[in-house]
């Protein structure tokens, strides 16, 4: 049983978004010369349109800015949220552009533009080699759905409802989970939906305001939710009564939920999020009150001392040699870094890329 | 015929020396009477103005500095906004003002609060002694461009009163080439329309022993539809209403050796931005209340002290203020000693100025201003001077949209300094000629700027210190041959504006790189013909490359352009009456540009004007 889920987490490497645990050396192609590396996708100022593509060459350990640009010879567009590799093809989901681009990951450039149909989008993740699932906040950010598109005709063909802030997806076991992270709003729920009928099987209660999610290697699914911060509009003052923390929290393949590790403070930046998880699904990685933890899958308690202590916009665990690797956003009008550290935290290069960097993308 | 004149100017801002100016007077401002500032001053000044497309947020950025740097003045009085620090330009018909004033380099001690990178003067004036006259301007333009004004004035031996209406709208829905897309595509703009009305009235009365007391009144109702940048997806259908009442009295008293003026003005300020898509209801007030006694003295021939007290009271009620409804007092004194010796080639003035806020003071400023005439028609002049800008409402009380003002923010202030040389005499016996460079420095400290918290959330900083310096030339000549007349201007502009410090935690490959939306250089070009009642006006500007991210990434960068107009006028005089007919053709080589990246300006557009004027000669 372990075995089947351990190969269908290197099926899963490829197609999802977040998700770098895996990737079997033996099952993958050689990548084409001076391919061999990771993208980073730069969100860009909200507003500005300078979102972007960076590539990381692992063989000369540079970085090439502005690759989408460069391949394309029009920018990526308007706060660019999240880019998933899947069947060869790069699937960037750019938010306030209300688009999808989808790129020859060979030479970079378009294949097929996907906006009919997308609202505010926020992740991408394939289901079968025809269809893919986008999710969406909508005009508001609240009524959050999974837009199904037809990777054919690159069309959004159906619109199924979830809960707000509809955000990361992944695939597990022929069921879909998508965490509803509340968006504009508030939420508490996974919706799980079956992706052969596009209906929603389940919808899974948690803690509040769930975000990103990761399979470890006993096939179990982690959660990180940010809780939920109220505060007074008025002074910025959190309502400590109101507010609920940000927890992670473990499923079963079957959605059932084995453990909540609830942190107890709240309050902004009190919010675990950007799960990621190391080649071997065994230690995760995410951000919690301007630093990076990191925590076994076998834990009980949640870590204490950060792993790295700094602020990052976000990170990404390169699935090669579980490097990990924090997006630093100074400021949405310059450019950022990506830092490179050991798995025990020493810092080992620094690179510039794009503006707001926030994630890695592996091939 | 009486020469009209600009009665209550502050005599202590007119005595600034070794500052270059442009003035645009009515006879170049009739040339786009149907359109805002904004559109003026792009046809002027190019780059130097920046606009979020046709009708959108309008700034100037005079020698590197930002929007909010260059005090906006009506009659002496600052229009900047205390919430924003800024003034939008594109709200402001060139109607209502009878002579606009460009004024470029620090003149804090002068102007007051935010006039660090230049100050842009509006005014009115009056004539005494010309009768009745009535007239009405009926303006059509593309995309749906409609502007009407009506206007009546009296001018009696003492008494002068001017009520002028008038009502603009655009619809703006102009075709551009989005570049950003493949296949490039043309759009249509949309929720980009104006529509505004507005009223004013001036009343300038002469009483005996040299007393002058008047009034003026200005409303203004403004319905904007603010697009979003054409990379976004959405279909927003934000709108924004600006209602403002503004209204000034003064007194003016001249004796020999004395003079005296004291004004009083209150601005009254509603803005309420709205967006169904995203159920957004923001709701901004602000009102301020300025009064401002000067004196001038003559102490010897050629010697004269003016000094000055000017109070402001600003009040705020803002939806994001979080309840907080701020007030601040401010009360600024300030002095001047000008020499002008007639026998001497020199002129100088030293001027000095504080400003107390709420208690606690800005920077004491100085300002050193000189000229030198060597010889007839040569002049070189400098002027050095310290200026400030104290932080706005919205950086100090703003909380919601997940950002928040910084209670403990610095006033922002400079150095500049500045050296022009200027030679000018008579083109054979018709005409003359102007040529002028100026070169100039400025060190811009504690420069305000937002940028996220570890905590995600945005708050202003005292965050850099930029340089910029740069030069400008231009030269200007005019020729009268018979019955033709001719005038022209050209003028080029280089200017750096760097970073030079950040505060730790920014970007700090920013240092040294050119600052956000300032070309290195522009130029411009204006021509003017006139034969017999027709006159014809080109005017040309280049806007070079600008950057639009802190590192000066090539890729994001806007491109050079090139901008021309063409206005013909033709006016025809019957007993008392004229009939002036224009017809105008912007953006001649349809130019596709932009000023502010995704906010694409219209390509080639028309206008055709006619002006009836009735004019009683008593």
């Amino acid at each position: 049983m372990k075995k089947f889920f351990t190969h269908r987490l290197f099926l899963l490497a490829a197609l999802l978004l977040t998700m770098f645990s895996a990737c079997d050396p033996a099952t993958v192609e050689p990548d084409p010369v001076g391919t061999e590396g990771f993208y980073i996708l730069n969100e860009g100022g909200f507003g500005s349109g300078n979102a972007s593509l960076s590539f990381y060459d692992r063989t000369t350990s540079t970085v090439t800015n502005n690759v989408f640009v460069g391949a394309n010879s029009i920018p990526l567009g308007d706060q660019a949220q999240s880019m998933a590799i899947f069947n060869n093809q790069g699937y960037i989901v750019v938010q306030n552009s209300g688009k999808m681009e989808v790129l020859d990951l060979e030479t970079n450039t378009i294949v097929a533009t996907v906006s009919e149909g997308l609202i505010s989008p926020r992740y991408f993740l394939g289901v079968s080699d025809t269809k893919g699932y986008v999710t969406d906040w909508g005009v508001d950010g609240v009524n959050g759905t999974v837009k199904v598109i037809d990777l054919t005709t690159y069309e959004v063909t159906a619109t199924i409802e979830t809960g707000q802030g509809a955000n990361n997806l992944i695939l597990v076991d022929d069921q879909v989970y998508v965490v509803n992270g509340g968006g504009f709003g508030r939420d508490n729920s996974i919706t799980v939906i079956n992706p052969s009928t596009d209906a929603v099987a389940s919808t899974i209660t948690v803690q509040d305001n769930p975000n990103s999610l990761q399979i470890d290697s006993d096939g179990n699914i982690w959660v990180t939710a940010s809780g939920h911060t109220a505060f007074d509009p008025n002074t910025f003052e959190v309502i400590e009564d109101a507010s609920t923390p940000g927890a992670l929290i473990k499923l079963d393949a079957n959605g059932n939920v084995l453990t909540t590790l609830s942190y107890e403070e709240v309050g902004f930046s009190k919010s675990p999020d950007r799960l990621q998880i190391n080649a071997a699904g065994t230690t995760l990685y995410y951000l919690y009150s301007g630093a990076v933890y990191s925590m076994s899958t076998n834990a009980t308690e949640l870590p204490t001392t950060p792993f790295i202590d700094k602020n990052f916009y976000s990170i990404s665990v390169d699935p090669f040699d579980d490097t990990i690797i924090g997006c630093e956003a100074p400021d949405f009008f310059s450019a950022g870094n990506i830092e490179i550290y050991s798995t025990m935290g020493t810092l080992q290069a620094t690179h510039a890329v794009g503006i707001g960097p926030n994630s890695c993308i592996f091939k | 015929m009486l020469e009209e004149v600009v009665i209550s100017r502050s005599k202590f801002q007119a005595s600034q020396i070794g500052l270059q100016a442009l003035t645009v007077d009515r006879s170049l401002l009739s040339y786009t009477q149907g359109s805002s500032l904004a559109e003026l001053l792009r046809h002027l000044a190019g780059g130097q103005i920046r606009s979020y497309g046709a009708n959108g947020l309008t700034t100037p950025s005079f020698r590197g500095t930002g929007g909010s740097h260059t005090a906006i003045l009506w009659e002496g009085i600052n229009l900047q906004s205390p919430l924003s620090g800024q003034m939008d330009l594109s709200l402001l018909p060139t109607a209502v003002a009878d002579e606009v004033t460009l004024q470029k380099g620090g003149a804090a001690t002068l102007y007051g609060n935010g006039a660090i990178g230049g100050t842009i003067q509006l005014e009115n004036k009056a004539s005494f002694g010309q009768g009745l006259s009535l007239s009405t301007t009926q303006e059509l333009g593309s995309f749906g461009q409609y502007y009407q004004n009506y206007q009546v004035a009296w001018s009696g031996p003492k008494l002068y009163s001017r009520t002028q209406y008038f009502r603009r709208e655009v619809e703006n829905d102009y075709t551009y080439e989005n570049t950003y897309v493949r296949p490039v595509r043309q759009e249509v703009r949309r929720n980009a329309s104006i529509q505004q009305q507005g009223l004013l009235q001036q009343l300038d009365y002469q009483l005996p022993g040299n007393h002058i007391v008047g009034a003026k009144v200005w409303l203004q109702q403004n319905d904007v539809q603010v697009p979003e940048t054409i990379l976004s997806g959405d279909d927003t259908e934000a709108l924004q209403q600006d209602d403002f009442a503004r209204g000034l009295i003064y007194w003016d008293w001249t004796q020999d050796r004395l003079s005296l003026t004291y004004k009083q003005a209150y601005q009254a300020y509603r803005l309420v931005f709205t967006d169904p898509s995203i159920d957004l209801n923001s709701n901004s007030t602000f009102t301020t209340w300025t009064h401002r006694l000067e004196g001038e003295i003559d102490l010897k021939p050629g010697i004269q002290w003016i000094g000055g007290i000017n109070y402001i009271r600003e009040d705020a009620q803002v939806t994001s203020f979080g309840g907080e409804v701020p007030f601040r007092n401010r009360l600024a004194i300030y002095q001047s000693i000008r020499w002008m010796p007639e026998v001497l080639p020199w002129k100088a003035t030293l001027s000095v100025r504080g400003e107390a806020v709420d208690g606690s003071s800005t920077p004491i400023i100085p300002a050193l201003g000189w000229e030198y005439t060597p010889i007839s028609g040569f002049t070189i002049s400098g002027n050095y001077s310290r200026n400030y800008r104290i932080p706005t409402f919205n950086d100090l009380f703003w909380v919601g949209s997940g950002a928040m003002g910084n209670p403990d923010l610095l006033p922002e202030t400079s150095w500049s300094g500045e050296q022009s040389m200027q030679w000018a005499g008579k083109l054979a016996q018709q005409g003359t000629y102007r040529l002028r460079a100026t070169a100039y420095t400025s060190w811009v400290n504690n420069w305000i700027l937002w940028r996220p918290l570890e905590t995600g959330i945005w708050a202003p900083d005292n965050v850099k210190q930029v340089w910029n310096r740069g030069l400008e030339a231009s030269a200007h000549a005019q020729y009268t041959w018979g019955a033709w007349s001719f005038q022209g201007d050209v003028s080029y502009n280089y200017v750096l504006a760097t970073n030079r410090q950040l505060k730790a935690g920014t970007n700090e490959r920013q240092l040294g790189k050119q600052l956000l939306y300032t070309p290195r250089h522009e130029m411009s070009l204006l021509l003017q013909v006139n034969w017999r009642g027709y006159s014809l006006l080109t005017t040309a500007t280049h806007t070079g490359q600008q950057y639009t991210d802190g590192e000066n990434t090539e890729v994001f960068a806007l491109p050079a352009y090139q901008l021309a107009n063409l206005s013909m006028h033709k006016s025809i005089l019957v007993s008392g009456w004229t009939f002036d007919l224009r017809g105008s053709v912007n953006n001649l080589l349809n130019q596709p540009y932009e000023n502010r990246r995704g906010y694409p300006l219209p390509g080639r557009n028309y206008s055709v004007a006619l002006t009836i004027k009735f004019q009683n000669i008593p």
